[in-house]
């Protein structure tokens, strides 16, 4: 619920998203795990009035900018938002020009966690985007554990650190081409849409598999710090909120 | 040396507020999750979230969507229960300065009794707010009339030595009549309101966009018909009146309290940011310190 100083440093425009390339003191990041979020006011006015969630898609500590960075955040520690205009605070969002400071809260919520026995990761981006999952990459990479990051939509390869395999899926029979890479990784951590989250716990289900998978939950989260109840999903426990006890579940808990 | 500026408000007999800025019921929850980060101590009053006798789960999302300039939703009421909140929340409030008042929803006149009396037992409790806007199960808003609110008010006084509030939806028709029944049976202050009823409709799926049906809408949106609910029972009553509506900055609470009410309660602007009810305050605090006053009393004068 910290209140996040950073400002837009630059900004690159891709297909499919802006990415807004932020700097932040230091010390603000330690800590931050992949999956978690900050919440973005949108609007200088009272309307949109409520602030919108953005997971950290990359983190860098001072000096370990991520590829594709801008050469003035090589010495700085920082975060980067995937803003993919889809409505009125994402489309005000990604037309903040660069020097603006950011009115944020976070890093909010729970993030992923890579077991200490994990040598292979496979990352899954569903339809709506890589959400945090570049973040993991970067973090896995630096615990010597190997990536394979599967897209449904394309993301730039020149964003992608060159240890990280990055295969694209098709929208349909995506499994059939996901399923040996269950096999190869150890741990699977995925990003997707709330909306979708039953069929996936079924795939998972279909695979007889016993590997973890972890998925960082996309929905509407309202206020980000678990106050107003807004943002539940079932679980086997149930409601849960995905600002404050997620957005990261294990897909067990999900039905998975 | 330059006196403190002095923001005291009297709310009822034996709660006398620090200062003008409440947080209202659900604003920032029961407190404790957030109160190693934010100096709570220094607001006037907390009401917490609605408490029913058991446990609620609340009602499935979408429990909550956008509005312009506001927020429509529907909870369900989400919260432990009495017991629970008794032996959890209770005792860490005990330990703070800031008086806590427990918002308590019962379906009926006798619950709203056997809560008050449980919650009146417990420490840390300043007073009791009693929610007769949103109510568990629903039902009660329909029948929300002058004889009702008297009976529920009439209910609780006996039960509980605390100062007491009703807090009444700012869109009930005949609030000013709701009002005096809830002072003549014996509330010491009136809360209003609660958000005016809404709702928001999803095109594609043909249906409402909250998963109950129709939702509260509250936020910056609704402020001017709050306002004008307050100004109407602030002349029609004596008791004091907290107004709630649509408050995020400073000036906004100070409009409230020009048009009469004794005190302020924030809620769907810590939403957005937390921090907010701390921000009026400061920002009350400026505005009286410009004009050269030393007491929120010399400034309304």
């Amino acid at each position: 619920m910290e209140e996040l100083s950073a400002g837009v440093v630059a900004r690159t425009e891709h297909a499919q998203a802006t990415l807004l390339w932020l700097a932040c003191a230091a010390p603000a990041l330690q800590g931050v795990q992949p999956g978690q979020f900050v919440m973005v006011r949108c609007a200088e006015g009272q309307d949109p009035l409520l602030r919108r969630a953005y997971s950290l898609h990359r983190i860098w500590p001072s000096g370990a900018a991520p590829p594709g960075a801008p050469s003035e955040l090589r010495d700085q520690a920082g975060l980067a938002l995937w803003v993919r205009p889809a409505g009125r605070g994402s489309a005000w969002l990604a037309r903040r020009p660069v020097a603006t400071p950011l009115d944020l809260l976070g890093p909010l919520g729970h993030g992923f966690a890579l077991d200490a026995d994990t040598r292979h990761l496979l990352l899954l981006a569903l339809a709506t985007g890589p959400g945090p999952l570049l973040a993991l990459a970067d973090w896995a990479l630096a615990r010597e554990v190997s990536v394979t990051l599967l897209a449904q939509t394309p993301y730039p390869a020149e964003l992608v650190p060159p240890e990280v395999e990055l295969i694209s899926l098709p929208a349909a029979g995506w499994e059939a081409r996901a399923a040996p890479l269950v096999a190869w990784a150890d741990q699977v951590c995925l990003s997707g849409p709330l909306a979708g989250v039953s069929e996936l716990a079924a795939w998972r289900r279909r695979l007889g598999t016993r590997k973890r998978f972890q998925i960082a939950l996309e929905g509407d989260v309202a206020c980000g710090t678990g106050i107003c109840m807004g943002c539940v999903a079932e679980t086997r426990h149930g409601w849960r909120r995905l600002c404050r006890d997620g957005p990261v579940f294990d897909l067990r808990e999900l039905g998975g | 040396m330059t006196e403190p500026l002095d923001l005291s408000v009297p709310l009822a007999s034996g709660l006398t507020l620090a200062n003008p800025v409440m947080v209202a019921a659900g604003g920032l929850g029961f407190g404790g999750e957030l109160a190693h980060r934010l100096d709570l101590d220094r607001l006037g009053g907390l009401v917490t979230p609605s408490i029913t006798l058991g446990a609620r789960r609340g009602y499935p999302p979408p429990r909550l969507v956008e509005a312009v300039a506001g927020v429509l939703s529907s909870t369900g009421l989400p919260n432990p229960g009495l017991a629970a909140v008794v032996r959890g929340q209770a005792p860490v409030w005990a330990t703070w300065r800031l008086p806590v008042l427990a918002s308590l929803a019962g379906a009926t006149a006798d619950e709203f009794g056997e809560l008050a009396e449980g919650l009146a037992a417990a420490p840390g409790v300043a007073g009791l707010e009693l929610n007769l806007a949103d109510q568990p199960a629903g039902g009660l808003l329909d029948r929300l009339v002058p004889a009702e609110v008297g009976a529920i008010v009439a209910a609780v006084r006996p039960r509980a030595a605390l100062p007491l509030l009703a807090k009444l939806p700012s869109g009930a028709a005949g609030l000013v009549d709701l009002a005096r029944a809830a002072v003549e049976a014996g509330a010491d202050a009136l809360t209003i309101g609660h958000g005016l009823p809404g709702l928001a409709w999803d095109r594609t799926r043909r249906r409402p966009r909250l998963a109950v049906g129709g939702g509260t809408l509250s936020g910056p949106a609704i402020r001017p018909l709050a306002l004008r609910a307050v100004a109407e029972v602030v002349a029609a009553v004596s008791a004091p009146v907290v107004g709630c509506g649509g408050i995020s900055r400073g000036a906004d609470a100070l409009e409230y309290l020009q048009a009469g009410a004794v005190a302020v309660q924030v809620c769907t602007a810590c939403l957005v940011t937390p921090r907010a009810p701390w921000t009026i305050l400061e920002e009350i605090a400026q505005t009286l310190a410009a004009a050269q006053v030393r007491s929120l009393n010399d400034w309304l004068e």
